[in-house]
């Protein structure tokens, strides 16, 4: 599907969530996020695309853009020309970290670990 | 011939006589003397109104997101003690509850409030199909999903906390001004 609106929003999105500025919420749901955006919209990135009659994820992840009248007003996923599945896992392991404030643990870590790596004199 | 001090105009009749050729003069420039001084009371007293409205507009958001905060707290302890179909009950409350508060504060409240109210109202959300499908399916959940579970219903509190904090301070604002 050719959207052009809709490729240059997921850009916009993926590199700032790749900056660490978009500030992603984690949900009561494993692998759903969140980010309110203007006091109006609000943007949610689930692992898949769509569900089959069974309720089982299918397709890669994928973005939706709400409205102040919960209306879903664009959504971006693999069948928008442009946005490819890598561009959206990638998206998702970000907007996790930022969620889980990993990349602050995950600092934490390596400086033990590097601590560790140290030969005392 | 001499003119005696008695002939002269005393200052009452020369003011009478003043007044008499002047009094259009003299009405308007007490006129507008008067109209001014209405005019500065005036401002005050709608001032005063509009701060006493704000005040009271303020206070009403305030009491409106300590009930949510309250609802909030019980959704968590429903969903400690394991209750998801109350849970759920709680959740679709208060959810209406924040999307009432969103659209009657539109005008007042700032972006960040209204992105902190959007975020609950996703974060209910959320915890409404996770508790529907633990009411519908009566599986005891696991520990990552009472985990993220208690995370949500904490991050739902915490902004509620944080938002009538908000609101009591631009009372306080307000009273002050």
């Amino acid at each position: 599907m050719h959207d052009p609106k809709a490729l240059a929003l997921f850009q916009e999105i993926h590199k700032k969530t790749m900056a660490g500025k978009l500030a992603w919420q984690p949900t009561a749901e494993p692998n759903k996020f969140v980010a309110p955006m203007l006091g109006k919209y609000t943007l949610t990135l689930v692992p898949y695309t769509s569900r089959d009659e069974w309720g089982a994820p299918q397709g890669h992840p994928s973005i939706m853009l709400d409205d102040e009248k919960n209306a879903t007003i664009v959504e971006m996923h693999t069948g928008v020309d442009g946005i490819a599945p890598d561009d959206l896992e990638s998206l998702l392991v970000f907007a996790r970290r930022t969620a889980l404030n990993a990349d602050q643990k995950i600092d934490e870590l390596l400086q033990e670990l590097q601590k560790e790596n140290d030969i005392p004199f | 011939m001499e003119v005696s001090a008695l002939d002269q105009p005393t200052f009452t009749t020369r003011m009478i006589d003043f007044v008499g050729r002047n009094w259009g003069n003299l009405a308007s420039v007490a006129g507008l003397i008067v109209a001014s001084v209405s005019a500065y009371f005036a401002k005050r007293a709608s001032t005063a109104a509009k701060q006493a409205r704000q005040a009271i507009l303020s206070s009403s958001l305030a009491e409106e997101i300590n009930l949510a905060q309250k609802l909030a707290a019980e959704v968590g302890n429903l969903i400690d003690l394991g209750q998801h179909e109350l849970a759920r009950l709680r959740c679709n409350d208060l959810h209406d509850r924040t999307l009432t508060m969103l659209k009657r504060w539109e005008a007042t409240l700032p972006v960040d409030s209204k992105n902190n109210l959007l975020n609950a109202k996703a974060q209910l959300v959320s915890l409404r199909v996770v508790t529907s499908k633990l009411a519908a399916t009566a599986i005891a959940p696991t520990a990552r999903q009472v985990s993220q579970m208690q995370d949500s219903c904490g991050k739902i509190r915490d902004i509620f906390v944080e938002e009538h904090a908000s609101a009591m301070r631009r009372n306080d604002e307000a009273d002050n001004a």
